[in-house]
């Protein structure tokens, strides 16, 4: 690092642990006067140069009217100070649910916004940095969630970092903002990326899957003991006839193991070629299980098995979060 | 490993998610705020209608034109390079149409165009504010041209709309009801008087760092440092308040209200002339002289006034004031003959404090050169008068103050009419008027006994000014029109000095002593010609709103225009003994901040937390007391587990107090009763509530 960036570098780091003192993380948090910070804002510095040049020239022209142009436009600053901060006071904000996404695209935080006090608040917009800021209007009896994204880089923990919470309401000349840390953790999911199918040991074909109710109906078969009762079809029983078992048809038995040691090249093509199988078998609804040498998912199918399988891929080898089991 | 946190089913599609919504600098400003902003440009530029030139207003209504369809989404915006060269031939034509480039009008007229321009590019939320700060630039230059208090209402209407349309800009989407931004506006106003009130009055004043003066170029109005009987007859009939006066204590009466302008020496055989703007004569008098002569103008027990003039601008450089004044509180240059200039022409109202004194003697000694000037006549003119003053003279054995009442005389009992259409007089004009026809106003009478008298070498001259005053009663201040044009004649004595002569009073002695006004109300004469808005001075009603307007815009330009250094200085005088810059800046500090404690103290109760019930604040407060002992409550957790989170800390009885307490509280939100049930558990809750937080107080501290 060169001196100037060392020198910001510093800066930026001390600042930080300055934040981290005045504004503790925390999964909630209510905005006052601890956590606002307040300045005039770019257009607010305009105005006030204008101002002055109003009043240097009412001063010179000796002009009385001019003056007091410029004496009430300085109360409205001075009284816009005090609107501005009370519309971002009382604000509270916390995580509402987030969207894991795959690297190169987006992951979606949806932060939700509500209100202790009794008044609203408008024109307040948020977002992860200047430049990238959502508006929103909180009232005072609902909540109102934001959503925002974030690009993807690199797969594992999306920490973000502090949240920026900023308003210039009501004349847009003063802004307040706060930098919020709510302990956002996103999940990146590796890029999908083509390669030979890694397949691990083959499944039991013996082993029978009770899976509940998979696959299509496919008829009825005369009761034998051990089939399990909630598979019978009770209507029969009503109507007068013996005992039936409800059977279906189940796609493609043959599930398979997808095995990280099975998989060819760097950790990561091996983490983005699994990605890919895993998404691949979802489509074909094919039962898969997951074999990551120390962590194993059993075959099953589903949105959830396949949710808790990338999962897994993502946060291979990371150090899980605090709060985390 | 599953995840702690809640989150929703993943879309397992790469590259699904919707691209982010656009960025907040970047927001197109609601459409709502286009209407306020217009409607603000359109109400701050009213004022200057009347100020730039007619081409500029028909293209500033084409851009307003533009912009309209533009919104109704029918044309597009004109291209850069069709603006700027918009922008440069303006600033072509400007230069052909104005003189001046560097004028006031030109610079006025080049902000307007701007100003109007921006509208055809307004796009984003910065230009409207490049809009709203123009605006402020134009309301300022519209008080360069006036300043009365109509400019109360603009300065009023066009605060609010461009805070409207600052408001409008800054909101959300969602929120676009036009009576909301109004109101909003409205509020923020009012907020702000208060404390822009406080800066009025205690923010320090100072004078110019620079002076710069309106360089507004009009005409000359009212008197000038020539005199024809021409110019006081046109005068006469002109309709114009020249000053106001407001008396501090006594007043003097009408009849010796002579408000001294100019004196004119020289004489042509038409014209009067001042000669105490000819820079020779000034350096003559030297200023010690004219300092002694000052001082000694007052002798003990003679009355003195104090009065303030508001003067209106004249383009001129003399000030009027109260025959014989003293002293002025403005940077004056004395005359020789007591009256008054300053430097530079009055362009715009300026307002001064005078002390005058009647009927003292003034220049009991006088300086040989201006007595031969004060003597001289032009050769082979009024040959008639001429040899009829020195008959006269001749009877009264050279004596002159007799000489004097007996010329005054001549016009009390030959037939002399006042009128101010007396027709054209020729070259002899003293001659006809004397002899022939009679028939004049104060003009001919002063030129004619100035020339009578200077035939019998007395020196003597012609004073111009103002007399007498409309009283306006609500206010108690006098309004002095321009057609209350006086002129009279001062004739030096040995032991008297100048000593004023007024040959009007002799052949009207009302005009002296009820003024021009009651006077030409009460004449049915069709020779004194009838005021321009006479009808509204006859009406009783008409008359009471001229008089209230003048009264409001009398005060309005004393207290609020005109509030400089020194009316500052009189206020703190009057509220300290020891007035100083720092107790003023401390007086101005502690009112802002006052009010905005007051403001502060406002939203705080309009904004303060909901309603919690009284049964969830006392929890809250057990909860804060075992929170600061034990360890804060965390937002998701229930009581039962904070229960189980501070069992292993807390003491035995705090346990089972607290156990108690939830029960309680449970039973009372989760559990309803009937009303004498609830009665009894919110005691219970209540007492064993306070017994808890007693407890774990009372071991605390």
């Amino acid at each position: 690092m060169s001196n100037p960036q060392r020198l910001t570098h510093g800066l930026r780091r001390r600042f930080a642990l300055w934040l981290n003192r005045r504004i503790p993380a925390s999964d909630r948090l209510e905005l006052n006067h601890r956590s606002i910070f307040i300045l005039p804002s770019r257009e607010g510095v305009l105005f006030s140069i204008a101002l002055f040049a109003m009043f240097v020239g009412g001063v010179n022209y000796a002009n009385g009217l001019i003056l007091s142009l410029t004496y009430f436009l300085a109360a409205l600053a001075l009284v816009v100070i005090l609107q501005t901060y009370r519309n971002l006071s009382g604000l509270i904000l916390s995580l509402d649910t987030f969207e894991a996404g795959f690297v190169g695209d987006f992951v979606l935080y949806k932060i939700r916004l509500a209100t202790a006090k009794l008044k609203g608040h408008e024109s307040i917009e948020v977002g992860f940095d200047r430049s990238s800021l959502t508006m929103c209007a909180v009232e005072p009896d609902q909540a109102t969630t934001v959503q925002l994204f974030l690009p993807a880089h690199c797969r594992g923990w999306q920490k973000p970092g502090r949240l920026l919470v900023r308003t210039r309401f009501p004349l847009g000349l003063i802004q307040a903002w706060s930098w919020v840390d709510l302990r956002l953790a996103g999940v990146v999911f590796p890029a999908p990326v083509n390669g030979e199918k890694p397949m691990g040991k083959s499944a039991d074909t013996g082993e029978t899957q009770t899976l509940a109710s998979i696959g299509d109906f496919a008829g009825l078969n005369s009761y034998q003991t051990g089939d399990p009762l909630s598979r019978v079809y009770w209507k029969v029983l009503a109507r007068g006839l013996p005992l039936a078992t409800k059977t279906f048809e189940q796609p493609n038995q043959n599930g398979f193991w997808l095995s990280l040691a099975m998989a060819e090249g760097t950790l990561e093509t091996r983490l983005s070629v699994l990605t890919y199988w895993v998404l691949k078998c979802t489509e074909d609804q094919t039962p898969f299980g997951l074999d990551l040498g120390d962590q194993k998912i059993e075959l099953d199918q589903g949105v959830e098995h396949t949710q808790r399988c990338l999962e897994a891929l993502a946060l291979y080898g990371l150090m899980p979060m605090r709060g985390h089991v | 490993m599953r995840l702690a946190n809640p989150r929703l089913k993943a879309r397992f599609k790469v590259g699904s998610k919707a691209r982010p919504t656009v960025l907040v600098g970047d927001f197109q400003s609601p459409r709502i705020s286009f209407i306020w902003v217009t409607l603000a440009q359109i109400v701050c530029t009213l004022p200057h209608l009347l100020n730039v030139p007619f081409w500029v207003i028909v293209l500033c209504c084409i851009c307003v034109f533009w912009r309209v369809m533009v919104f109704q989404g029918r044309w597009r915006y004109p291209k850069k390079y069709w603006r700027y060269s918009f922008v440069i031939l303006s600033i072509f034509f400007l230069m052909l149409y104005f003189p001046v480039i560097l004028s006031i009008e030109a610079a006025v007229s080049l902000l307007i165009i701007t100003y109007y321009m921006k509208l055809l590019e307004m796009f984003r939320l910065k230009d409207i504010y490049v809009i709203l700060v123009l605006s402020y630039f134009v309301i300022a230059s519209a008080f360069l041209f006036r300043e009365d208090i109509v400019m109360l209402v603009y300065f009023c209407a066009s605060f609010v709309l461009t805070t409207v349309a600052l408001v409008s800009a800054n909101r959300t989407e969602s929120k676009l009801k036009s009576g909301g931004n109004f109101r909003l506006g409205v509020t923020l106003c009012l907020q702000a008087l208060p404390i822009g009130l406080c800066l009025f009055v205690f923010f320090p004043r100072f004078g110019p760092f620079w002076s710069l003066d309106v360089q507004n170029g009009g005409p000359s109005v009212g008197i000038s440092d020539t005199m024809s009987p021409a110019d006081i007859a046109e005068l006469g009939a002109t309709e114009g308040v020249a000053f106001r006066v407001e008396f501090e204590g006594a007043q003097p009466s009408i009849q010796d209200l002579y408000w001294r302008v100019l004196t004119l020496t020289d004489f042509d055989g038409q014209q009067w002339r001042s000669i105490f703007s000819d820079l020779q004569a000034q350096l003559y008098f030297s200023d010690p002289q004219l300092q002694s002569s000052l001082r000694s103008l007052v002798q003990p027990g003679q009355k003195v006034f104090d009065y303030r003039i508001s003067l209106e601008p004249t383009e001129q450089q003399w000030l009027p004031t109260l025959d014989t004044p003293m002293s002025v509180s403005e940077k004056t240059l004395v005359m020789p003959d007591y009256s008054r200039m300053v430097n530079a022409p009055i362009t715009s109202p300026k307002s001064y404090y005078a002390r005058s004194s009647i009927d003292s003697t003034v220049d009991s000694q006088i300086n040989p050169w201006l007595a031969d000037r004060s003597l001289q006549l032009p050769r082979g003119f009024n040959p008639l008068a001429r040899q009829f003053a020195i008959d006269e003279f001749g009877r009264v054995n050279g004596d002159k103050k007799l000489f004097i009442s007996n010329m005054m005389n001549l016009f009390l009992e030959s037939e002399f009419f006042y009128t101010l259409k007396p027709g054209t007089y020729g070259t002899h004009m003293i001659d006809e008027f004397l002899f022939e026809r009679r028939k004049g106003f104060c003009a001919h009478y002063a030129s004619s006994l100035a020339f009578l008298l200077r035939v019998v070498g007395i020196p003597s001259r012609v004073v111009i000014g103002y007399h007498g005053g409309e009283l306006n009663k609500l206010g108690g201040h006098m309004v002095i029109n321009q057609y209350d044009a006086h002129a009279w004649v001062e004739a030096w004595h040995a032991d008297e000095g100048w000593v004023r002569l007024d040959p009007t009073a002799m052949v009207v002695p009302w005009r002296v002593l009820i003024g021009v006004e009651e006077m030409m109300r009460q004449s049915s004469n069709s020779e004194v010609p009838s005021l321009q808005g006479s009808l509204l001075r006859n009406n009783v009603v008409g008359n009471g709103l001229r008089q209230f307007v003048d009264f409001a815009n009398y005060r309005w330009s004393k207290y609020v225009v005109n509030f400089d250094q020194d009316t500052q200085r009189n206020l703190m005088e009057k509220a300290f003994d020891e007035p100083s810059l720092t107790k003023l800046i401390s007086l101005m500090v502690m009112s802002i901040g006052a009010v905005l404690c007051a403001i502060a103290l406002a939203l705080l109760w309009q904004t303060r937390d909901r309603n919690r019930s009284q049964e969830d604040r006392i929890l809250f407060k057990v909860l804060g007391v075992l929170g600061q002992k034990y360890g804060v409550r965390q937002p998701a957790q229930t009581l039962e587990q904070y229960y189980h989170v501070i069992e292993t800390k807390a003491k035995q009885q705090e346990l089972a107090s607290f156990k108690r307490v939830i029960e309680l509280y449970q039973r009372l939100v989760y559990q309803p009763q009937n009303d004498a049930n609830t009665k009894i558990i919110r005691k219970a809750f209540q007492r064993e509530s306070h017994r808890l937080i007693r407890q774990l107080k009372h071991i605390f501290g």
